[in-house]
């Protein structure tokens, strides 16, 4: 089943926007109307009470060889996002659309077994933290050989295939016998990086793949990860919280609240003309490295909203600055208010905000 | 010596662990000064030995640890008269100890879910530093508590007093957390990476009710962590660690403005700064940090210095050279023969 990319045109469903037709050629991975619903369950018959809204009609493309990031606060969505859309777990409703190299553009949430583990060849993951995230009983041979073993690659040619992945990621071949204790928080994150290349994937999803580690080792770590993109073509949608980190090595990015995208436009733009008073105030936020500074920043009241009972209208509204009448009780759309710039926000065009360089 | 600015003076503080592999010298030759109401930072990263200071000055250095060697010296107010207190005198048990834990110096941890216990209530805790330390208010104890977290900006105190802390946010257990340190109006408060576990927009909150409650209380702060961003909005004076030992140490805008220690340079140029385009590529140092119970020669970070000086740098340890008041680097780029510079002692 291939489809082709015109057939599926009309994805930014909540946006009603036309994509443009630039978009639609080197686009890669179609997310719309994505939808993760955790039940509320109480009692002794485990009724249903109610859902968490993890992730929300969430809408978004992805293009080739770019690096997507998608931030905000713990419990936004972001990282359930990135688990749905590699079918991690299975979202409850929603379309991902991806253009495999074997497959051609399949629907990821409608794969059946056998095109699923096809799939799942083609897409990997970073996980967060590089302690829970490796076997503790497993030399570096059985992680990083695993994906090998299961896709029928054994004996000389995996061992051979392992000691090239170490070297790529800047680790010694000679630890291919060695257990995951003996290494430092960013080796065993270059292990982490290893595996999931093992595969020569064409998408890899970053769930915060910097953010346990030293900042001395940050560094390293996010340029092997552009190192690695550039020399193999991958696409990452990389996942974070640390917008210093998002805006260096993000194309484009993505702003998530209590489980909807709030914003959306290339790096460049977001940061320095965001449109959504949430995006300012996040931003706003980030403590700079430089004392004359100090102080001169937006503190945001309130806490993030709980997504099992989200406020009425928009669900920003409570802690907004700029909130009118209208933010409570109409939740506002995702619209291109600039090309390629999409946000959520009633007030959009009227609102004047800070960037990063008004600091 | 010390003028009455000073509040705690640590000097050449060792602090070993005696494990079975080896010794750490978690904290080896730590100079350091506290001023009355300001704030001191301390940063680097995991194993640098900023924590371990931390429980020294407060006398709590979890086993196998032992203060080996150096003082710690408060200069507590009586009115207007100025007690001299050697901390490192006193054993960690003693009734005096636990009278200046609490009432003069208290704490404020990372994780505020595990440094609360699971079963008693929030105003329970908060209220036990002065059931604990000033028996005679007992009485008024819930009415303080209350007072407490009103002050801090706990929402809803009179119904999250009897909340157990898993029933609040992190943001809000945090702010239990400074209520309950801040009971007994402490002179120094001691903060280890008090926002670490926070989203930023709950971090920016904490740090502004810390400078709130410090303008307030007039108290000083030790401010532990590994971010810089943090260190330039929170210090007056900053100190850089790196493996057990200061590298540098100076007032928080020399720091920023001039920094001297090539770790010091290399992480700030290493981390991706906001609004900043820095180019495709970040000025990574190389290397890792070093296992602690192998620490290399000479000067602790010559592995990864790019201005390592072949012949000195892997077999001296550099001294703590002064290079304007108040500015100490520990480096021989500036300890060479020939060039002009005071030297400390």
């Amino acid at each position: 089943m291939t489809l082709s990319p015109q057939s599926i045109q009309p994805f930014l469903s909540e946006a009603g926007g036309q994509t443009t037709g630039s978009v639609a050629d080197d686009v890669f991975l179609q997310v719309s109307g994505l939808e993760k619903y955790f039940p509320i369950q109480k009692g002794f018959l485990r009724r249903v009470v109610g859902h968490v809204r993890a992730v929300d009609s969430v809408a978004f493309t992805i293009k080739q060889g770019e690096t997507f990031g998608l931030v905000g606060e713990s419990g936004c969505g972001k990282t359930t996002t990135g688990r749905c859309v590699l079918r991690a777990i299975d979202p409850t409703g929603g379309q991902v659309k991806f253009k495999d190299k074997e497959l051609g553009w399949v629907d990821v949430l409608q794969l059946d077994s056998m095109r699923l583990k096809v799939f799942r060849r083609h897409t990997q993951m970073i996980f967060q933290d590089p302690y829970s995230s490796l076997n503790p009983r497993m030399t570096l041979l059985d992680i990083i050989g695993e994906p090998l073993v299961n896709n029928g690659v054994t004996g000389q040619k995996r061992l051979d295939r392992v000691a090239e992945l170490l070297e790529m990621v800047g680790l010694r071949p000679e630890y291919i016998y060695r257990y995951p204790h003996a290494f430092s928080g960013g080796q065993r994150q270059r292990i982490g990086i290893a595996r999931a290349l093992a595969l020569n994937p064409q998408f890899v999803v970053c769930d915060e793949p910097v953010s346990a580690l030293d900042v001395s080792i940050q560094a390293q770590t996010l340029n092997l990860l552009q190192d690695l993109q550039e020399s193999f073509g991958l696409t990452y949608l990389f996942v974070a919280h640390q917008l210093n980190v998002v805006e260096h090595i993000c194309d484009r990015v993505a702003v998530m609240y209590v489980g909807k995208l709030v914003e959306m436009a290339e790096t460049e733009t977001l940061f320095h003309t965001p449109l959504h008073p949430y995006t300012e105030a996040l931003m706003g936020a980030v403590p700079r490295p430089d004392p004359e500074q100090r102080g001169e920043r937006i503190i945001l009241e309130g806490e993030i909203a709980n997504p099992a009972n989200p406020p009425s209208g928009c669900y920003f509204h409570p802690r907004c600055p700029y909130t009118v009448e209208q933010c409570k009780h109409e939740e506002p759309a995702l619209r291109e208010v600039r090309p390629e710039h999409y946000v959520k926000c009633h007030r959009a065009e009227e609102l004047t905000l800070r960037g990063v360089t008004a600091y | 010596m010390a003028d009455n600015d000073t509040l705690i003076e640590v000097n050449n503080l060792k602090t070993y662990f005696y494990l079975r592999e080896g010794k750490v010298r978690a904290v080896d030759g730590v100079n350091l000064m506290i001023r009355r109401g300001k704030t001191l930072g301390i940063v680097g990263e995991s194993g640098c030995g900023k924590t371990v200071t931390a429980q020294s000055v407060m006398q709590l250095v979890p086993k196998p640890g032992k203060i080996v060697e150096g003082e710690i010296i408060l200069y507590r107010q009586e009115g207007a008269a100025y007690e001299t207190i050697r901390i490192t005198d006193l054993k960690p048990q003693s009734a005096e100890m636990r009278a200046i834990r609490g009432t003069v110096i208290s704490m404020v941890f990372q994780e505020p879910m595990t440094s609360f216990s699971p079963v008693h209530t929030i105003g329970n805790q908060i209220s036990e530093t002065i059931r604990l330390h000033q028996p005679n208010l007992k009485r008024a104890t819930g009415e303080m508590a209350l007072e407490m977290m009103r002050h801090v900006g706990i929402s809803n105190p009179e119904q999250n007093i009897t909340a157990y802390p898993h029933q609040l946010s992190g943001g809000m257990r945090q702010r239990a957390m400074i209520a309950m340190a801040l009971m007994l109006k402490p002179s120094l408060l001691i903060a280890d990476e008090p926002t670490t576990a926070l989203d930023v927009t709950t971090e920016a909150q904490i740090l502004r009710l810390m400078r709130e409650m410090q303008a307030e209380l007039g108290m000083a702060i030790m401010f532990i962590t590994h971010d810089l961003g943090v260190i330039a909005e929170m210090a007056d004076d900053v100190a850089v660690m790196y493996l057990g030992k200061v590298v540098e140490y100076g007032d928080v805008h020399t720091i920023f403005r001039t920094p001297k220690h090539p770790y010091l340079i290399a992480l700030m140029q290493s981390i991706p700064r906001i609004g900043v385009k820095l180019g495709k590529r970040l000025a990574a140092i190389e290397g890792m940090v070093p296992n602690p119970l192998d620490v290399p020669s000479g000067c602790p970070f010559h592995p990864r210095c790019p201005e390592m000086i072949p012949g000195r740098c892997e077999h001296e340890l550099p001294r703590e050279i002064t290079l304007e008041a108040g500015h100490r680097v520990a480096c021989h780029l500036y300890d060479q023969p020939g060039q002009g510079g005071g030297h400390d002692a």
